[in-house]
């Protein structure tokens, strides 16, 4: 486990490096992500400008869960990005090399395309749960502990859509799609959800655990909402990995030479 | 005219290559249908809590309203990442050989998928609409302008986009530009949100950008339906495209030099 960790966190130092090299573009992409973020929260200062409150989220909640979703994806982007390109992989072929290194497969996969713009959303987080009042001693053990359970919500959202692929060809775009979807998804008032988009939110982009779970826990302290966003996003982990280790038995080898450093 | 059927060559082959790609069309066409399924919920909660008779638009224009914009936004193909990626490989220069234009070439590659994603797209927005508001917009006979200006829009977008992907050529990447129009498309266009909600000075700045143009001034015909107010979206719109173009040819132009000198 420990050895793993270790692999992650050099596979992460190259990756880091490598963006490092170009200072020019590594730092346009994590002031642009940044930006990016912000830009996008100004929408909703505009509507609650005018509306107060919808069902009784106001803006800070929705600064909160901006953050959150930012933030944790951010945090994907920077470790687990190479996993959104997983599907592609499996289409290809392309896990040959990969297979044949004693090292766990998955996270060759996510560590190997690890992208500077992360920390622009990390930034854009910390940024966001500044202005809404919850860096606080009390919240920030939990955003901490919500923030590393958001990467894991996007890293097995990658995995469990790209493995797909194993059973379903061109799912690459899907994959893409419902990535780019469940930040849309989570970053709207979760109040306003219900009937069939409700049961969308817990089962087809499971965004509920991500946003709209930890951002209740974190204003009220519901403890139960706490234990369910937690409980769902490992559910969600394992169920992951299980798909991906079955699918793995029907991939076929793309049957290409290739030197992989 | 020789050089013109070679173009639409390419974009004819593209209309029906995008046909085929099932997968890429589902995957979009659900993400559509979900997003206006949340804002005609955001509304519906509006609607229940407090008095909306002050804002221009009811219920229904709203869910219509944003089924325009998203199909605008939705059909557009995200062309930016064909020209990141040919400059990024190198593969560009390839092109250069060929006895037809390479942005020309490309272009009209996407515009032919961005052409099969609005046929589709229309389609199964108007069903989507229809089924959420049980009401057919109020002014039908502004609805063939309202696409027109749609399809003006989507050129727009694609033009913007290319301009974009070409830059990858200075900055080695074009993605964080793209993300950022992208918001600039969602902000000032009021993709979500018509611009009425906003404050004055905000409305004011972003009635001036082309992207009000792109979005909130073809779908605002739907609850204010005009048709002097629809020539005058054409006119804006036909003007922005030929800025666009002007700047695609030149920073092409630039691109192009620059390849022929140093290589791909």
């Amino acid at each position: 486990m420990i050895t793993s960790f270790k692999y992650l966190l050099a596979l992460f130092m190259m990756s880091l490096k490598s963006s490092l090299s170009l200072r020019g573009v590594f730092l346009i992409r994590v002031i642009f992500m940044a930006m990016n973020n912000l830009l996008m929260m100004s929408v909703w200062i505009f509507f609650f400008d005018h509306f107060d409150t919808v069902r009784g989220w106001d803006i800070n909640y929705m600064a909160l869960m901006f953050g959150l979703v930012a933030s944790s994806f951010g945090l994907w982007v920077i470790f687990g990005n190479g996993l959104r390109l997983l599907a592609k992989m499996i289409d290809d072929g392309d896990l040959d090399t990969l297979l044949l290194q004693p090292k766990p497969v998955l996270m060759s996969i996510a560590g190997s395309q690890g992208e500077a713009s992360g920390f622009g959303e990390l930034l854009t987080g910390i940024i966001l749960f500044g202005l809404a009042g919850f860096l606080t001693f009390t919240h920030i053990p939990w955003l901490i502990l919500f923030l590393i359970l958001g990467g894991i919500f996007f890293c097995s959202l990658s995995i469990l859509v790209g493995s797909l692929a194993f059973w379903f060809k061109d799912m690459n775009e899907w994959s893409r799609e419902i990535l780019m979807s469940s930040i849309f998804f989570g970053t709207w008032p979760a109040p306003i959800y219900s009937g069939a988009v409700k049961v969308v939110i817990f089962t087809v982009v499971p965004v509920g655990f991500l946003s709209y779970l930890p951002v209740e826990f974190l204003t009220t302290f519901n403890w139960s909402a706490g234990a369910m966003a937690i409980a769902g996003i490992m559910t969600l982990f394992l169920v992951s990995l299980f798909v991906f280790h079955i699918g793995l038995k029907r991939y076929e080898s793309g049957n290409r030479f290739g030197v992989r450093g | 005219m020789h050089a013109l059927g070679k173009h639409i060559a390419f974009l004819k082959i593209s209309f029906f290559e995008t046909l085929k790609h099932h997968g890429k069309l589902y995957g979009r066409l659900f993400l559509y249908m979900l997003i206006i399924l949340i804002i005609s919920q955001l509304w519906q909660a509006i609607s229940l809590e407090r008095n909306i008779e002050n804002l221009p638009f009811t219920f229904a224009q709203i869910v219509w309203y944003v089924a325009i914009t998203e199909w605008i936004v939705m059909s557009s193909y995200r062309s930016y990442i064909i020209f990141d990626d040919d400059i990024r490989t190198g593969n560009i220069v390839c092109f250069f050989t060929r006895p037809l234009s390479y942005f020309m070439m490309r272009h009209m590659q996407t515009i032919g998928s961005t052409l099969t994603n609005a046929v589709i797209f229309i389609w199964f927005g108007i069903a989507v609409s229809y089924l959420i508001t049980d009401h057919t917009p109020d002014a039908l006979y502004i609805v063939p302008f309202i696409i027109v200006l749609g399809l003006l829009a989507m050129l727009l977008d694609q033009i913007f986009q290319a301009i974009i992907g070409l830059c990858a050529l200075w900055l080695q990447e074009s993605q964080s530009f793209f993300l950022i129009y992208q918001k600039m498309l969602f902000i000032m266009g009021g993709l979500l949100f018509p611009l009425d909600i906003y404050p004055d000075w905000a409305k004011e700045i972003a009635l001036n950008s082309p992207f009000a143009a792109m979005l909130y001034k073809p779908a605002k015909l739907i609850y204010d339906p005009s048709l002097s107010d629809a020539l005058n979206i054409l006119i804006e719109l036909i003007i922005w495209c030929g800025i666009g173009y002007t700047v695609a040819f030149a920073v092409f132009a630039i691109c192009q030099r620059k390849l022929e000198i140093n290589g791909g």
